[in-house]
């Protein structure tokens, strides 16, 4: 079955393309479905079409996908959830241990470690740091932390004629690429003839 | 026996452990979480295309979940429940916002396209633009079916259960759906050559998996 | 009445009283001692033809092949260091009458955090970047090709490292 117009695919012709790339044809139609998008341009180019719709949709999806972190996940989660059923927190259990005899045994040791602390020590001490001075890591290890870290866009303003667009790679070593690129005249461009979309619309 | 009490006792299914979060069992809910939260922050990613959206969504979704808990009979299975609180929770708030902050639509980042230099990358975003555009006008229902089958790979009758709607609208949404992207990127397409940018996107794709 | 602190309570005032002088001079003393940045910016003009690597970027030579793929022949136009200190802006012109400018606004952690501008295409961007690591601005049209300005930061007082890839 050749489509009519030799350039585009009729509605119904469409519509069983879509079947078959879902894979919802029974088998023998799909056999004739395969055949014609191997060996008739309009299928071909249709089916590839459908393709790269789909892939496009997916690409960016799959690449934040498999970046994402979900470390403070059950964290938040679990303080949202109802008292009853969290684990005691904390302060709970230290509210329910601090009864006032611990209370007293606590505050003398806490008087005697105050004590030990501020007495003048007439002890060798190793030698310490100035006070004020921050600990430093070895520049080695600040290397290596900092060269596996990507560069980071926080903002992109274009007020001119030109298309910013930032290429980074998935590998943290890759190189980022920030690309200026002059935007074509408005008339030139291909899909203009797509209406454009209202501030009106919900999405 | 002995063998399969061991096996339920290392990986409970889904029922198991539904039945002990609604007894307050809430490492039984840990661990509905850590199973399933990859699959809604994909599908909050797909529905709303804004990764700190998503990252919101994932989180809120589960406490509604929660919430909900007892609601949830076994009719369907656990995680398709889950994918419709998602997909209604992504609706409302796209409502709600009124805008669809995208912050991608396509993957500017295809291997192989960088190789065309800076021109393509010009076209890349363009389409982008245009496939914005198109699924902006497509209407929640018709986007939100192409991209449960597209981007989640739901079957048309897991699209008809979290959708609430019959397998054939499933089937006439998609083909619409795929009808109207596919004639707002025909021309990109048309331009660069369809061989090329899709040998390029299969291999961009195919390397990543 | 006046009020009388124990020997306990002297005790705990002064211990309070020396951690909050000391973490106020550590203060003083980081944004005191704050350094400063190289930036280093080699000018760069790319083109598709192929053309004898030049000698002075032969160590990025391999990264700019990859990250610029379509483009085969790649020559350095001008090599530029400048120093970032506090928010002065800092400003390199270009061969094609551009004019980029950079503007230290603080560290986040272990990046810096950089405003760069092309004060002619009206473009601005604030990133965040760590110390000896390359990125790069590209696609102004330049002389049948396209300038790309590979950016490195440095910190002061380091020795560039001979085997480090740096403009």
């Amino acid at each position: 079955m050749n489509s009519e117009n030799n350039q585009t695919l009729s509605d119904a012709e469409q519509e069983r393309l879509s079947l078959f790339l879902d894979g919802a044809l029974p088998p023998n139609e799909a056999a004739d479905v395969e055949r014609l998008v191997a060996e008739d341009p309009a299928w071909k180019s249709a089916h590839r079409a459908l393709k790269i719709t789909g892939e496009m949709l997916r690409a960016p999806v799959e690449r934040h996908a498999a970046a994402a972190r979900f470390d403070g996940l059950w964290g938040g989660i679990e303080q949202r959830l109802p008292a009853s059923e969290r684990e005691p927190s904390l302060l709970d259990r230290l509210k329910a241990f601090l009864r006032p005899p611990v209370m007293i045994g606590l505050a003398a040791a806490a008087a005697a470690a105050a004590y030990v602390a501020t007495r003048p020590s007439t002890a060798p001490t190793p030698e310490a740091p100035a006070p004020g001075r921050l600990a430093t890591h070895s520049p080695e290890s600040a290397t290596a932390v900092a060269e596996s870290e990507p560069v980071i866009i926080e903002g992109i303003e274009s007020a001119g004629q030109k298309t910013v667009l930032v290429s980074q790679p998935v590998e943290p070593n890759g190189a980022t690429v920030i690309w200026t690129l002059d935007a074509p005249a408005p008339e030139s461009q291909p899909g203009s003839n797509i209406p454009a979309a209202s501030d009106d619309d919900p999405i | 026996m002995e063998v399969k009490s061991a096996m339920t006792s290392m990986d409970p299914p889904d029922a198991e452990l539904v039945e002990k979060v609604k007894q307050g069992d809430r490492h039984a809910f840990r661990r509905l979480v850590e199973r399933h939260r990859d699959r809604i922050h994909r599908v909050a990613l797909g529905m709303l295309r804004n990764p700190d959206d998503a990252m919101d969504v994932v989180q809120e979704v589960f406490i509604r979940v929660h919430g909900r808990i007892q609601e949830f009979k076994g009719e369907s299975a656990f995680g398709t429940w889950l994918v419709r609180v998602t997909v209604n929770y992504c609706i409302d708030r796209q409502r709600r916002q009124k805008t669809w902050d995208a912050r991608f639509v396509i993957d500017n980042e295809w291997e192989g396209v960088s190789e065309y230099g800076p021109e393509h990358k010009l076209m890349n975003a363009q389409m982008g633009e245009a496939l914005r555009r198109a699924l902006s006008e497509l209407g929640e229902e018709h986007r939100t079916a192409i991209m449960l089958r597209e981007v989640n790979g739901l079957t048309y009758e897991e699209i008809a259960e979290v959708m609430g709607c019959p397998k054939g609208t499933v089937m006439s949404r998609l083909h619409h759906a795929r009808k109207k992207l596919q004639l707002a990127l025909r021309p990109f397409l048309e331009e660069a050559g369809e061989r090329d940018l899709a040998g390029r996107a299969g291999e961009g794709v195919r390397r990543r998996e | 009445m006046r009020f009388k602190l124990p020997a306990f309570g002297r005790a705990l005032l002064g211990l309070a009283i020396g951690a909050v002088l000391s973490l106020g001079q550590g203060i003083g003393d980081a944004a005191a001692g704050e350094p400063g940045l190289r930036l280093k910016v080699s000018v760069i003009q790319a083109t598709k033809e192929k053309s004898a690597p030049d000698p002075a970027l032969a160590r990025i030579q391999g990264e700019l092949a990859e990250a610029f793929a379509g483009y085969q022949g790649f020559k350095r136009l001008q090599a530029e260091e400048k120093l970032l200190a506090g928010e002065t802006p800092v400003k390199i012109d270009l061969p094609n009458g551009e004019s980029a400018e950079f503007k230290h606004q603080g560290v986040d952690k272990n990046l810096h955090k950089i405003r760069f501008s092309l004060a002619k295409s009206k473009v601005n961007l604030d990133l965040k970047a760590p110390v000896k690591k390359m990125f790069y601005q590209a696609g102004m049209k330049h002389g049948g090709g396209i300038l790309i300005l590979a950016m490195y930061l440095a910190p002061l007082g380091e020795p560039p490292a001979p085997d480090k890839t740096e403009p």
